[in-house]
């Protein structure tokens, strides 16, 4: 079963269960930021949140609104998204559940670039990240570039790499004074505390630049699934696409790293989530995507539900996501799948 | 025994290579275990060493340092590296994933959320106690992996995502109650750092049961995991009970890293890299492996121990990040020169 | 319907780990025929086949497909133009028959055309032709090994191209399966002129279902012909080490060998 749509400069065809699942996906997303702006050590009733939001209200009240609880939320959507988009191009690119950037360390090159930048301007943690990202990249593939781009090699030189400025992270955080390590812990951890309009705008308009390309290898992607020398008897150009891939896939994760620290857990479990809702052997990058998203936007609206204790939203990724994942898989093997 | 013959034979040239490599790691670890008695924040000569051995006297500085610190942690490090890294080539090839970490059964997660529940209910705060609640959280979250991985029953995939949830999970429960409690914290910060640390002889021999035996376990799935690469109907026609072979090679994991990370905390990189490093080596007879991988992670170990004693380090660096430290470029360049190696 | 094309090896030489597998083997496809590539174990006639389709890299020589050298062409317009089905494939889990053709479709479709009316027409043909519309919807796994198998040949045909190359296509059918995928593609040979090429393991159905046989010894041909030039006695002999005699199919007239 499959519909189709036809335009005469796009056509493309859709599983009705996809497309359900993604409607009651977007719906979770919807009702999840109402809540989201809701609730907090200021609680909103049930209709004034709108009619803050609209203008109305006290000074104080739109400035907890419209200052710092939308400003954050959005940023935890536009970072949750990114963290599962590129999770899933991993994941489905490698063909290794494991070979997501939080597992196989490429989150690591802007923890360390964020780090250093603690440590050498004592701010502008956003500009570190993001040079650490890109310059963790282009030394990755360009160690693993022999005759063009093999996964695996791909994969275990990333690794290398990543455990070694992980390492090298721990190396900076034991050399400097108190203070700023427990800045840098706590950016470690991954949090969404005091966010402002610059991050909402830096994730969401990353995210917009990318969205053509994403569209675009979506379609190879799909067909990375079968083995190499199908794809490549496709007419796949295998090595540029995986060039391709794995710079949009870092790239994502950097925008996301920057913006909301290395959350763990988010990039890794959004795939398979989504790939148990809908489970026809496609990558479901925006199924990941938005799973990726209500991840994020969960574990930090937790994370300000107590606020006498302050914990980071990075605690909760793994507290929310794992039982989720875990209760999928129990449903999954009740199928008989897996 | 038919499951010996289903290793493809290796020419010649190829096994004399392998046995060349074998003497050398061999050689270079005993001069490296040497020089580790030998060099750290204060020198000590040959010949005290020597002395210290075959005639010990408590009165002499050099002599208790020798015994009662080195020495104990020369023996640490070795077995820490080598279970961790046997360990590893075990996961990896049980999962048929080069990405499987000894960590994904739940072992480092649950140890750790074993060692913090001690501290934050119990209000324990001596680290010699840690050592049996770390082996119990990581035996009781192995379990519950296994089963929820389907009980040996269940695809590699299923075992795969159902560690890395359950890791994920107690690690961030973890977190969360070290983030609550600031005593917690620092009682824990000094087990989790501790690394290589004031290990004792006690406590080593204490362990040393749990290595022997995971050792034992390990020997004995190499031929089990030997067949099971060529897959799971193959290794059953060939008279593998699947299920128990995967359980006894689970049992050897947790045995190992149970044992480790009681004793020197958690430790990553050394589990995940140190097989992909021994494949270069051993080809993929899964006995060669093993070896290979117990003598590179014990040397990365010691080599990793030493160097953080350097003064650059600030005379003290964990094992554990000096390890990622030397094995990450390291790692690299074999992986350059040799291509990699399919699992 | 397909743009005519043809495929030409020329001086192909391939070693793995210095082992020579093909040398200096030069070979013609020739057009809108069956053609079937023979030989021992271990002579190359997979690397042979992998060579045609590009797949594998020869150390000197080149694949002419159209006169021009297959590595230096368009990937995308090769595919276009030839399909491999290769040994073993593999496809990720919970993929529906009908998708796995659907990705047959790739050389034609792009990111904005993803599902043009051709599209829907080639896959439909081709689920139709290899008898699998039935079980369109079904998930790989679930299917029997020679459903599998058609729903592979399936997605090549989808591919709708002029050359169709097949690496033992026959493994995990049996006889009665056998016999009807080979006449499948005959039936496909003869309706639409497509020219294939393939290796296969049974000297018997190869004579039976070629039009020309490229026979392999160690890496180079030992001979070439249709069915009666190649299936004899001698030749038997030298290329398989097989002592035989060969008998007249009393069916369809086709070289039959009855090993000593």
């Amino acid at each position: 079963m499959s519909w189709s749509l036809r335009l005469p400069f796009l056509s493309l065809s859709f599983s009705p269960r996809a497309v359900a699942v993604g409607f009651g996906l977007l719906l979770l997303v919807n009702l999840g930021t109402v809540l989201a702006l809701r609730l907090g050590s200021y609680a909103f009733t049930e209709t004034s949140w709108l009619s803050v939001l609209l203008g109305a209200g006290s000074e104080i009240e739109r400035m907890i609104l419209m200052d710092h609880r939308l400003p954050r939320i959005l940023t935890a959507l536009g970072a949750g998204a990114c963290f599962g988009l590129s999770g899933a191009m991993f994941q489905t690119m490698m063909r290794n559940p494991l070979a997501s950037p939080d597992v196989i360390g490429f989150n690591s090159g802007a923890s360390c670039g964020a780090l250093i930048a603690i440590i050498l301007t004592g701010g502008n943690v956003l500009l570190g990240a993001l040079s650490g990202a890109l310059f963790t990249a282009i030394l990755v593939v360009g160690l693993a570039w022999k005759n063009g781009l093999q996964p695996q090699r791909l994969v275990l030189i990333g690794l290398g790499i990543g455990f070694a400025l992980a390492a090298l992270s721990d190396l900076l955080l034991s050399r400097t004074d108190a203070r700023t390590a427990a800045d840098m812990a706590e950016w470690l951890i991954g949090t969404l505390n005091a966010r402002d309009w610059q991050d909402v705008t830096i994730v969401w308009s990353g995210l917009l630049l990318l969205a053509p390309a994403i569209f675009w290898i979506h379609f190879p992607l799909a067909r990375l699934g079968l083995s190499d020398d199908l794809s490549s008897s496709l007419g796949l150009r295998l090595s540029p696409l995986r060039l391709g891939l794995t710079g949009l896939g870092i790239l994502l994760a950097a925008l996301a790293v920057c913006t909301a620290g290395p959350l763990p857990f988010v990039a890794f479990a959004a795939g398979p989530i989504a790939r148990a809702l809908v489970p026809n052997g496609k990558p479901a990058l925006l199924g990941a995507a938005v799973i990726g998203a209500l991840l994020v936007l969960a574990a930090d609206t937790a994370s300000r539900m107590v606020p006498s204790i302050q914990l980071p939203a990075g605690v909760f990724t793994a507290l929310i996501g794992g039982p989720v994942m875990i209760w999928l898989l129990m449903v999954q093997f009740r199928k008989g799948k897996l | 025994m038919t499951i010996l013959e289903t290793a493809p034979p290796l020419s010649d040239r190829r096994a004399s290579a392998r046995q060349i490599w074998l003497m050398a790691i061999l050689l270079s670890l005993l001069l490296l275990s040497a020089l580790s008695l030998r060099f750290g924040l204060r020198p000590i000569s040959w010949h005290s060493i020597w002395d210290s051995f075959v005639a010990y006297d408590a009165t002499k500085a050099d002599h208790l340092v020798i015994q009662g610190m080195r020495l104990p942690r020369l023996l640490a490090a070795w077995l820490a590296g080598a279970a961790l890294a046997t360990s590893g080539a075990l996961i990896q090839s049980l999962t048929r994933n080069p990405l499987a970490d000894p960590g994904l059964l739940g072992i480092n997660g649950g140890a750790s959320l074993g060692v913090i529940l001690c501290i934050f209910l119990l209000g324990i705060s001596d680290p010699a106690s840690f050592v049996w609640v770390a082996m119990g959280g990581g035996l009781i979250s192995t379990v519950l992996v296994f089963f929820l991985g389907g009980a040996g029953r269940g695809t590699p995939l299923r075992l795969i995502l159902a560690g890395a949830a359950l890791s994920a999970l107690f690690l961030a429960l973890g977190r969360s109650l070290l983030l609550i409690s600031q005593r917690s914290l620092d009682v824990y910060r000094f087990w989790v750092l501790g690394g290589l640390d004031g290990i004792e002889m006690p406590t080593l021999a204490a362990l040393l049961p749990f290595f022997a035996l995971g050792a034992a376990l390990a020997a004995v799935s190499s031929f089990n995991l030997n067949a099971m690469m060529l897959g799971a109907d193959t290794a059953r026609s060939l008279g593998l009970r699947i299920g128990l072979a995967r359980g006894l090679a689970l049992c050897a994991i947790v045995c190992l890293c149970g044992a480790t990370v009681s004793m020197a905390g958690p430790i990553a990189f050394v589990g995940l890299i140190v097989p992909h490093m021994a494949r270069r080596f051993s080809g993929a007879d899964m006995r060669w492996c093993l070896l290979f991988s117990t003598l590179l992670g014990a040397g990365l170990m010691i080599l990793a121990d030493l160097t953080g004693r350097l003064p650059v380090f600030g005379g003290n660096m964990q094992a554990g990040v000096m390890a990622a430290l030397i094995g990450g470029p390291a790692l690299v360049w074999l992986i350059r020169r040799n291509g990699s190696t399919a699992l | 319907m397909n743009a005519p094309a043809h495929l030409h090896a020329n001086a192909l030489s391939v070693a793995f780990a210095k082992t020579p597998i093909l040398k200096d083997l030069s070979a013609d496809i020739p057009d809108g025929k069956i053609t079937v590539i023979v030989g021992p174990n271990a002579c190359g006639k997979s690397t042979f086949l992998r060579s045609l389709a590009r797949l594998q890299k020869p150390d000197s020589g080149e694949v002419l497909l159209d006169g021009k050298s297959i590595h230096k062409q368009a990937n995308r317009s090769v595919a276009q133009r030839l399909a491999i089905l290769p040994q073993s494939p593999s496809a990720p889990e919970g993929l529906t028959v009908r998708d796995l053709v659907t990705r047959g479709r790739t050389p034609h479709q792009s990111a904005l055309r993803q599902w043009s009316h051709q599209d829907a027409e080639a896959v439909g043909r081709a689920l139709d032709l290899t008898g699998m519309a039935h079980n369109a919807n079904r998930p790989l796994e679930a299917l029997s090994g020679g459903q599998r198998q058609r729903a592979w040949i399936a997605m090549a045909l989808a591919q709708d191209t002029q050359i169709l190359l097949l690496d033992e296509p026959t493994t995990y059918l049996d006889l009665p399966h056998q016999i009807e995928l080979l006449s499948l593609i005959q039936s496909l040979n003869k309706q639409s002129n497509q020219t294939v090429a393939m290796v296969l393991h049974d000297i018997n159905l190869a004579a039976r279902f070629a039009d020309h046989i490229i026979a392999l010894r160690a890496g180079a041909i030992f001979t070439t012909g249709n069915p009666a030039e190649v299936v004899t006695r001698n030749n038997m002999e030298q290329v398989f080490d097989l002592k035989c005699q060969i008998i007249s199919d009393p069916v369809h007239g086709t070289p039959h060998v009855i090993p000593e």
